[in-house]
């Protein structure tokens, strides 16, 4: 019953957090100066066709009827209309989110794979050189500002790799096979990937090497030494376990990338993915869309959060009681 | 016409009516063609674009974005269009001639053009798209109407006729018919009806290839990407020497030269602070063109503006104006490649700039002078104090402006020195226009502003964002003087080209002296191609030309 309670109670708290995430969504977009119309100064447009394009996107009617629209629809599914394009903002986001996702994913994967094994070889010969030389890699990693660091790699591979878009527009003058599309779009992702993998592998490394650190002084760790297993069992079986508990956070937590980060990348090297459709609708004022996209993004987290949680009822039996 | 903003970039390149400098006045068709012959012409090859400036839409009727109206001018048959000497010859259009009254114009067409469907393109088209504009002129075709302006009737009277017919004389006619796109009217007539507005909603792009009559076809649109022209066997001109264009779109410049530089590209043009770089590679050629980008200091001129009314002075302005260096502007923010002007008329414009305005020299001893004459001391902190309090003032700047902080700095510097303080708030366009405009576009707050206007050659539509009807509209200054205005409808409506001159002449003079803006450097334009490339036009031109796109041609 524990279980269930806790279960109950992680699932309301995620409920609250999304709606409370979407009432801010509606309030903050429209705090900004300007509206999709004024934005949109046009010297021939009369004041009624003004007056006329506010009512057919509904900006005519007070704020809280907006609000009340809003949440009939959204409960509806329906995320509403872009107010460029005119097309229902699900179809907007889609394909961006579908690029950004193997983009994301390729990055993180990256990070997680290198800044773990980093991380436990640094806590392992900690004070020597290798953990020196990897502690340094990494804060350095971790401080770069993410587009500077974008701009860097797009330099440096000019010529081997592509430096925007997520594929070649002239394949198709080719007729590629299913291999050739693959590669070019494998070789398209690779330097976003590259960036994001970067700035999430030193903080990866960072984290767990911290962790394991503190678990290796554990009282567990000297009685496994007393038993004497050798180093790389005790480092693997006992404590790289428990160090994992504020891994598995940490990498719950960076899943808010998925437009946070991707913003900054894909400005960078013009990858048509969910951080520039959000940068897009920005300088629009197409609320819709960024409501969209915010809600994605905080669904996202509040789901991935919600993950981690259930996740440590089982990792962490310390939770349970 | 195109505040360089988002939103406004947009739709400022839109609008208006590019016009007619060096135009031989409408009877007959231009000669000269000014494409460059050198290397064997090999046809065929993609050329591949880079472009900073994405598309917004691919409907005309609601596209702003110069990028689409420029793949308009490729896709679409227009009357006439520029060749590269800036002067009119005929598009779609194979003469003309105009009524002696001046109010109808006789198109003769090219026969044998074709849709991309097959479906054959006469004056049935033209007379369609016309009639369609006037008619949502107030609604879906608002934007496309004031290339119509004034226009009272289009008929057919055969296949290959077209006779415009206006209500009166208009200045500009030619000008104004280069960005009157014909568009198929046995693709888009059902859309107009009723009230038009599904002549808005509908989307070009979910059935490509778009049916297209200009010299290529639109295969692939794709915003963030890359969008694809094939050449159009049934245009009724020359075919283009490529066989494709790819247009492909960066989110930054830097980027974008990055794959030039390493051969992604063929064609780009090339931000200012890159040029050098690029020049000095072989592999490249460098084409620099007079620009229609002017940058300028705006002052509030609004007569009922509440606070620090002594920058409403003119005197006051011209000793901001010798306090302004725009030699250090043009060396350090535009890495050589601008120059001073004093007109909101760029020189690109030719005939219609008047050119005995002279930008006013940096000196800081005169403009200290002037400030002293009115009486306004300095205080102890070196700071002028006027009607009782320190003139001391914000700026407000767009951040999407290529070097504006960098032009600020040397402002401050230059306004320090004649006891003028200044602070930056920068801001992004949309919301810095309404700062601008606030509260609710009756432009009583703001003092100071630096920014930019984009001409067209034409001159009607820069000149039009200081009437007095412009509040809310393209204002930015709050200018309003009813004696301008007057002039400025006159000139409108003036088809003598001398006449019209002149009162276009006293117009930039009206401005000078009143200085609602210090108009400070015009920007060139500067493209690159690769050297396995030729035939380029100067930059700038893609709005106003097919041959922009159709002549660039592989060297053998």
């Amino acid at each position: 019953m524990r279980g269930a309670d806790y279960f109950l109670k992680r699932t309301v708290f995620a409920l609250v957090t999304v709606f409370v995430a979407i009432t801010l969504n509606f309030i903050i977009f429209r705090a900004a100066p300007g509206d999709a119309v004024t934005g949109l100064r046009c010297q021939f447009c009369t004041i009624e066709f003004k007056d006329q394009l506010r009512e057919e996107l509904g900006l005519d009617k007070s704020k809280w009827e907006q609000y009340v629209i809003y949440l009939e629809s959204l409960a509806q599914g329906d995320m509403g209309r872009s107010f460029v394009t005119r097309e229902p903002v699900l179809d907007e986001l889609i394909d961006p989110l579908l690029n950004t996702l193997p983009m994301i994913a390729l990055g993180t994967a990256f990070s997680i794979v290198f800044g773990i094994l980093s991380g436990v070889v640094a806590a392992w010969r900690r004070g020597t050189f290798l953990d020196w030389g990897n502690l340094s890699f990494s804060l350095l990693f971790y401080s770069l500002p993410t587009q500077w660091l974008g701009l860097m790699l797009l330099i440096v591979f000019a010529g081997t790799l592509p430096a925007s878009g997520i594929s070649d527009p002239f394949l198709e003058f080719t007729d590629p096979s299913w291999w050739d599309t693959f590669v070019d779009r494998l070789e398209h992702m690779i330097l976003p990937a590259a960036t994001i993998g970067i700035v999430l592998y030193g903080e990866y490394a960072l984290i767990v090497r911290s962790s394991l650190m503190e678990t290796l002084g554990e009282d567990f760790v000297l009685t496994a030494r007393a038993k004497g297993l050798r180093n790389w069992a005790i480092v693997w079986k006992h404590a790289f376990r428990s160090a994992l508990l504020p891994v598995a956070t940490l990498i719950a937590l960076s899943l808010g990338y998925l437009v946070a980060g991707a913003i900054l990348v894909e400005a960078v090297f013009s990858y048509p993915g969910i951080g520039l459709a959000t940068y897009d609708a920005v300088t629009e004022r197409d609320y819709p869309v960024l409501q969209g996209a915010f809600l994605i993004l905080t669904l996202s987290v509040v789901f991935a959060n919600y993950m981690a949680d259930l996740l440590y009822f089982k990792l962490d039996p310390r939770v349970a009681e | 016409m195109k505040r360089v903003l988002a939103l406004l970039a947009a739709l400022l390149m839109t609008a208006l009516a590019l016009a007619a400098c060096g135009g031989d006045g409408g009877g007959g068709q231009a000669a000269g063609t000014g494409a460059e012959e050198e290397g064997e012409v090999v046809k065929g090859g993609i050329l591949r674009v880079g472009t900073t400036d994405g598309y917004d839409s691919i409907n005309p009727f609601v596209a702003f974005s110069a990028q689409s109206y420029s793949t308009f001018i490729d896709i679409y048959p227009e009357l006439v269009q520029y060749n590269a000497d800036f002067e009119w010859e005929g598009d779609w259009a194979e003469s003309w001639e105009t009524s002696p009254d001046g109010l109808t114009w006789t198109f003769k067409l090219k026969p044998g053009g074709k849709w991309s469907d097959g479906t054959p393109l006469t004056a049935e088209d033209a007379v369609w798209t016309g009639e369609t504009i006037l008619k949502y002129a107030d609604g879906p075709t608002a934007n496309l109407a004031p290339f119509l302006e004034h226009v009272k009737s289009l008929e057919a009277p055969d296949p290959n006729t077209l006779v415009v017919t206006y209500e009166t004389p208009v200045g500009n006619v030619l000008p104004q018919l280069q960005q009157f796109f014909v568009l198929p009217k046995h693709v888009w007539q059902k859309y107009a009806v009723g009230d038009g507005k599904a002549l808005k909603q509908y989307l070009p792009e979910k059935d490509l290839p778009i049916v297209s009559a200009g010299q290529y076809v639109l295969t692939k649109y794709d915003k963030k990407g890359t969008t694809i022209l094939e050449r159009n066997e049934g245009f009724y001109g020359p075919q283009p020497n490529a066989d494709a264009v790819g247009i492909q779109w960066f989110a930054n410049s830097d980027a974008m030269v990055t794959a030039f530089r390493s051969g992604e590209l063929d064609f780009i043009a090339v931000p200012l602070t890159a040029v050098s770089a690029i020049e000095d590679d072989p592999q490249f050629e460098v084409i620099k063109a007079e620009g229609f980008q002017i940058n300028n200091f705006i002052f509030n001129s609004n007569p009922k503006k509440p606070q620090n009314r002594e920058l409403l002075d003119p005197r006051v302005r011209e000793a901001f104006a010798h306090a302004l260096n725009r030699e250090e502007m043009i060396e350090v923010v535009h890495a050589g490649h601008a120059q001073p002007v004093a007109s909101i008329v760029a020189p690109v414009a030719g005939k219609w700039m008047n050119p005995n305005l002279k930008p006013e020299e940096y000196d800081i001893d005169r403009a200290n002078q002037i400030l002293d004459d009115l009486g306004y001391e300095r205080g102890s902190d070196g700071i002028r104090m006027a009607n009782g309090h320190k003139m001391s003032y914000e700026i407000i700047t767009p951040d999407s402006l290529d070097g504006i902080n960098r032009a600020f700095e040397i402002a401050k510097t230059g306004l320090a020195e004649i006891g003028v303080e200044v602070t930056q708030n920068s801001l992004d366009s949309t919301t810095a226009f309404e700062e601008i405009g606030a509260p609710e576009w009756k432009y009583l707050n703001f003092d100071l502003s630096m920014w930019d206007w984009v001409g067209y050659l034409d001159p009607n539509f820069v000149l039009s964002v200081v009437g007095c009807d412009q509040y809310g509209g393209w204002s930015d200054t709050a200018y309003c003087n009813p004696e301008y205005d007057r002039l400025y409808k006159l000139q409108a409506a003036t088809a003598d080209e001398e006449k019209r001159k002149e009162i276009v002449w006293k117009l930039q003079e009206i401005l000078y002296e009143d200085k609602p803006y210090i108009q400070l450097v015009v920007l060139d334009i500067v493209t690159a191609h690769s050297t396995k490339w030729d035939g380029f036009l100067p930059g700038g031109l893609d709005a106003y030309t097919k041959r922009y796109l159709g002549e660039p041609h592989q060297v053998g």
